[in-house]
């Protein structure tokens, strides 16, 4: 079973993907602080990271900073959430790190669709 | 009385407003005869504007214009041409592909009509025309193509097709711009033989480097007022350009209100979209599968939640919009704040995610407050809510009160040890939408409108609200409401 870690401190937020990445059949591990998430990756390596940009402490782009760095933990590919909308700063987000923006508010066949996308692309590499 | 001292053309009091904006907003001035009088100003001072009456294309909502000593009405460019005001617009040009000499009969071929053909006295215009340009001592071919023309060479023709009309008063707007260093000299030489000849010459200009080279006096010209008219010799180059530049009132609020409206529009994009993904994601969700009624029952209240949160931020919205408007309705009544806040803190406390703790320190013989108890709980709520986001995990929030006998009031205090604001921030996080840029980096969502409501709501019951922090250590927020009089009176300070 893949696993996917969801790093949003938004309770609701994170409810709402772990509830639906689960009946997707997916291991959904949720943290709802970047520090808690990193302490996690330290012993585990999820599939796939769902990263929220807007964080409280350690920041999403902390996050990011932290695991571009670590040649193993940069291998695991980040889908960022966020609410910066515009190309500019999406691209800002995909120059951190993330491999893909899923933008505010996502509808939940977007967000299978990019999971799949995702985690598909990592079974062909 | 000299010619030099005599009054050529004299504006009094000029107003214009467009669309409700002053263009000009009670100009004064007179044009000496046979002077140079340069009108300083940036683009939008009302220069441009000040032109247009004066050549007839405008006019004035209100103010007086004389020539000679007597007042005119400037009703039309013809009837500007007849009363002797020749005009050379900057934004105004030659037809490229037409002579001279048609270029400047054009100005004829909408004069006086016969039997429907312009009436033109050849001759007596060829004769006209050939003066002028002698005059200004420049040699143009007449049957040339304006487009052949060098720039200061179509400015020169542009002002002989003025000049034709024989004016006593020449105006012209910005006639070096466009010019090389070279065509600028030639200008100025003819300015200077028509001075000779006794016209007068109104020059408009945004450039103060030329003032030493043409004028004898200058006006500055401001947001359609003018500032001061001094002679020439006696401008100081550097003062005059710092009147220009120098923001004014106007241009700062113009400022503000752009920055609000650009922090409206990402506070939108950025606040609305989360519980905005919270009610589309759970009801979408509740829609796919066939769940069990427990997580059908947590999908809904999911969207209750978002869609609460989406009428806080209308509220505030409201509350911003009512207290600019001057209507925030405060309905104040007996209030004792150890109630409320010991009640808020309670609440509070089992929401709060990262075990903040939270104390309250309220002296027993707490006097009672006349206040609106709904407003003041809001305070107090975006205060604790404020000190909660920006805490770190275990740290202590502490809200406390103390009676300010100095003051005539109570005082109370909203205490975190979280991350502080910088000095340089700390007096701006009550203005609209301003964030403070730490924090926005470190990802803490928040519409910049809590703190402003907050100050809104207690000035409006004519306390105070303040802030203090050590960056790294905490942040105290205080806010002060006054005690109602007979309190006071009645001893119940002590």
């Amino acid at each position: 079973m893949k696993t996917i870690l969801v790093v949003e401190d938004d309770r609701l937020l994170a409810r709402l993907v772990e509830l639906n990445l689960t009946a997707e059949g997916y291991n959904v591990v949720v943290y709802n602080e970047g520090i808690n998430a990193l302490a996690y990756l330290q012993t585990h390596r999820p599939n796939l990271v769902l990263l929220d940009l807007m964080l409280p402490t350690v920041s999403g782009w902390d996050f990011l900073a932290f695991t571009q760095q670590d040649k193993n933990l940069s291998r695991i590919p980040v889908l960022a959430i966020t609410a910066l909308a515009r190309p500019d700063e999406q691209a800002r987000t995909l120059a951190a790190g993330a491999v893909a923006c899923l933008v505010k508010p996502f509808g939940i066949h977007q967000l299978f669709a990019t999971v799949d996308r995702l985690l598909v692309s990592i079974d062909d590499e | 009385m000299g010619d030099r001292d005599r009054i050529a053309l004299h504006i009094e009091n000029l107003c214009k407003s467009y669309a409700g904006a002053n263009a000009l907003n009670g100009v004064t001035l007179s044009l000496r005869q046979g002077e140079v009088h340069v009108l300083l100003g940036v683009d939008g001072s009302g220069k441009s504007t000040l032109v247009k009456i004066l050549s007839g294309v405008e006019r004035p909502d209100f103010g007086l214009i004389s020539i000679g000593s007597s007042p005119v009405n400037v009703s039309s460019p013809r009837v500007a041409a007849r009363l002797g005001i020749g005009v050379v617009h900057h934004e105004s040009s030659l037809v490229p592909s037409m002579s001279v000499i048609d270029n400047i009969l054009l100005n004829y071929l909408s004069g006086k009509r016969r039997w429907g053909f312009p009436v033109i006295d050849w001759i007596g215009l060829h004769k006209t025309i050939q003066e002028v340009l002698d005059l200004m001592e420049v040699k143009i071919d007449l049957q040339q193509r304006a487009k052949d023309l060098t720039l200061a060479q179509q400015q020169v023709v542009k002002i002989a097709k003025a000049l034709c009309i024989k004016p006593s008063i020449l105006l012209l707007d910005e006639p070096t711009r466009g010019l090389t260093e070279i065509d600028v000299s030639q200008l100025f030489r003819v300015i200077s033989t028509l001075i000779r000849r006794g016209t007068s010459v109104l020059y408009v200009s945004s450039r103060p480097d030329e003032i030493p080279h043409v004028a004898d006096r200058v006006s500055v010209i401001k947001e359609g007022k003018i500032l001061g008219t001094m002679p020439a010799d006696e401008t100081n180059l550097r003062s005059v350009v710092e009147m220009l530049v120098a923001e004014t009132s106007q241009v700062m609020a113009l400022r503000e209100a752009d920055r609000l409206r650009r922090e409206f529009v990402s506070l939108v994009s950025h606040e609305l979209r989360t519980p905005l993904a919270i009610i589309r994601g759970y009801a979408e969700t509740v829609m796919s599968r066939p769940w069990s009624e427990e997580i059908r029952k947590e999908c809904l209240e999911a969207i209750t939640s978002g869609c609460d949160r989406l009428t806080e931020l209308v509220d505030n919205l409201l509350d911003i919009s009512s207290l600019e408007k001057g209507i925030l309705r405060i309905e104040q009544e007996p209030l004792w704040l150890p109630d409320l806040a010991e009640r808020l803190v309670k609440a509070k406390q089992r929401k709060i995610q990262r075990g903040t703790l939270t104390t309250v320190n309220f002296p027993l013989d707490f006097p009672v407050v006349y206040a609106d108890p709904k407003r003041i709980e809001q305070v107090l709520h975006n205060l604790i809510d404020n000190a909660v986001k920006y805490s770190l995990q275990g740290s202590t929030i502490m809200v406390s009160g103390v009676v300010d006998k100095e003051y005539g009031g109570v005082v109370i205090t909203v205490e975190d040890e979280g991350m502080g604001i910088p000095p340089e921030h700390l007096t701006r996080v009550f203005e609209r939408f301003y964030r403070v840029p730490n924090h926005e980096r470190a990802g803490i969502e928040g519409s910049g409108l809590g703190l402003p409501i907050c100050k809104g709501i207690i000035e409006s019951h004519g306390g105070r609200i303040w802030a203090k922090s050590t960056p790294g250590r905490g942040s105290a927020f205080s806010f002060s409401l006054p005690l109602a009089l007979e309190l006071v009176e009645n001893g119940s300070i002590k």
